[in-house]
């Protein structure tokens, strides 16, 4: 039993080596499959970290009219702090703002001027967990109709912009993913009927020595297995060394660096070796049902 | 086989055959082109399933068989055929020890019982040729030891001797003798009545179908 498994097993790599025009048709279309399903992984991931990174740092700044007295100010900040969404919110008095003011331009502004002209303000941070996405707008608006507020900054634009492109990349990913995958199964399979149409004699011959159905298959679905793994291995292999690359220009330019996962790569070989046993699945299901 | 008939949709096969082959007996099959012979070997190893009456082979009837037991029967009997069918893609070993594969046999064992078949067919030293590296009398006889070698109960051989010459054929006949003479029953389909006869085995006539003599 066990000696006839490890035959089988045998035969599937032998096969490798029989059907040379074959295998290298199957190899080369999960080795581009997993490029470019790779490649828009490796993107993926990459934004998702920017994004998450963006979320984290969401803040609103809120300025006061200038002739707000200090109370009336705390009154604001206080409701502000009640509204949903908001994490906590930090007071800076015309005081702190001539230090930090200070602090960022190492001079003192009442060296220059005699009245404080820097208004009070308040940072609101929000609540963040960067795995959602964030609407700051409806916060935004309900500080806007708070009186005594001069200006309100947010990089709500700028972060609604990213949100939106980074949802339309997520379902393009995914459609386009789904596509080429079912593509290559079709193209795989196609490719292994060729095999199995070209050996139809030696089929017909095994199964006149008394082979079962299972021991016609197995080597063929074996060297479907390995037909994905080198396809996807290959491709991984070359992706690294593009990222490598890639990151040795990127490091000259900033700290950031793309980085390919161990997750990433097992779900590589995953999808590369499944695209490959389900192409010969199909293949096999025609000819030996 | 009892009251057998199987006809093709476009011709009239086999109609109404009745015979035995016994253990160890060596039955031959003659008759003209076209007379059915094949038609019969494929109703022993059940790729074809009569329309009426039982074929019986070993312990296999074709009335009660399912078709994923049929590699089963398969194991029991040995074929060889005029066009050889040996596997052009692996050498004369690998062809030989396939069907101990195919049963389960265990590895050790394998490679002492294609040696030995190897031996009994006179083609020691030629175990690294693919079939077309073999003469036609080699690949027939490659074809006898592997039907031989997973220890068949009968072997079937539809007109093994279509494609040699004459000496050669005799040879081969020789050799199925002495696969007979082991104990193995033997089946062999011919149209060359000078080549079977005086070799004082039953000889079977089949004519458009019908078995005339027995
Ligand atoms: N697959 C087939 N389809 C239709 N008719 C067939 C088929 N195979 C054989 N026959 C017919 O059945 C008859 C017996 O054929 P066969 O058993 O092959 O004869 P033999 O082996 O004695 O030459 C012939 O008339 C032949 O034409
Ligand atoms: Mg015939």
């Amino acid at each position: 039993m066990l000696d006839r498994a490890l035959f089988l097993i045998a035969e599937g790599f032998r096969n490798l080596l029989r059907h040379k025009l074959t295998v290298f048709a199957a190899v080369f279309s999960v080795f581009l499959t997993m490029i470019i399903i790779g490649s828009l992984f490796i993107v993926g991931k990459n934004t998702n970290k920017l994004i998450y990174y963006l979320r984290t740092k969401y803040k609103i700044e809120v300025f006061f009219e200038a002739d707000l007295a200090k109370e009336e100010a705390l009154d604001v900040v206080k409701q502000i702090e009640s509204f949903p969404g908001v994490r906590n919110t930090t007071f800076i008095d015309k005081e702190n703002a001539t230090k930090i003011f200070k602090k960022q331009f190492g001079e003192n502004i009442l060296d220059y001027i005699q009245r404080n002209p820097l208004p009070m303000s308040c940072v609101i941070n929000l609540n963040r967990t960067g795995d959602y996405e964030l609407d700051i707008m409806p916060i935004v608006t309900r500080i806007e109709s708070l009186s005594g507020i001069d200006n309100i900054e947010h990089q709500g634009k700028l972060i609604q912009r990213i949100e939106g492109f980074h949802n339309r990349f997520t379902t393009i990913f995914s459609v386009v993913s789904i596509g080429i995958i079912l593509i290559t199964i079709s193209i795989i399979s196609n490719t292994i009927k060729l095999t199995i149409y070209a050996k139809k004699d030696l089929i017909q011959d095994l199964h006149i020595i008394g082979a079962t159905n299972a021991f016609v298959k197995v080597p063929f679905l074996i060297e479907g297995i390995l037909q994905g793994f080198i396809g996807s291995f290959i491709a991984f292999l070359v992706l690294s060394l593009f990222l490598q690359i890639g990151n040795n220009i990127l490091t000259q330019f900033s700290s950031m660096t793309i980085r390919m996962d161990p997750a990433a790569a097992s779900w590589m070989l995953l999808i590369g070796i499944s695209i490959s046993f389900i192409g010969s699945l199909r293949a096999l299901a025609r000819f030996l049902p | 086989m009892e009251n057998v008939t199987y006809s093709y949709e476009k011709g009239y096969g086999v109609k109404n055959v009745n015979f035995t082959i016994d253990d160890a007996e060596f039955t031959f099959l003659i008759g003209p082109t076209g007379a059915g012979k094949t038609t019969i070997m494929k109703l022993i190893y059940m790729a074809l399933i009569p329309q009426s009456g039982v074929v019986t082979t070993g312990r296999f009837r074709s009335d009660k068989i399912k078709k994923r037991k049929i590699p089963f029967l398969r194991r029991s009997v040995g074929m060889i055929f005029q066009e050889y069918h040996l596997l052009r893609d692996r050498n004369l070993y690998e062809n030989i020890a396939l069907p101990l594969y195919v049963i389960g046999t265990r590895h050790s064992e394998i490679e002492d019982r294609v040696e030995n078949m190897i031996d009994q067919v006179g083609l020691v030293g030629k175990e690294d040729h693919t079939p077309d590296e073999l003469s036609g009398g080699e690949q027939q006889r490659a074809c006898i030891a592997r039907a031989l070698v997973k220890d068949p109960e009968i072997i079937l051989a539809d007109e093994p001797t279509g494609n040699l010459d004459p000496i050669t054929s005799f040879e081969l006949l020789k050799l199925l003798e002495a696969v007979n003479h082991e104990g193995t029953a033997v089946l062999m389909a011919s149209h060359n009545y000078n080549l079977i006869k005086g070799r004082g085995h039953r000889i079977m006539e089949i004519q458009q179908g019908l078995l005339r003599k027995n």
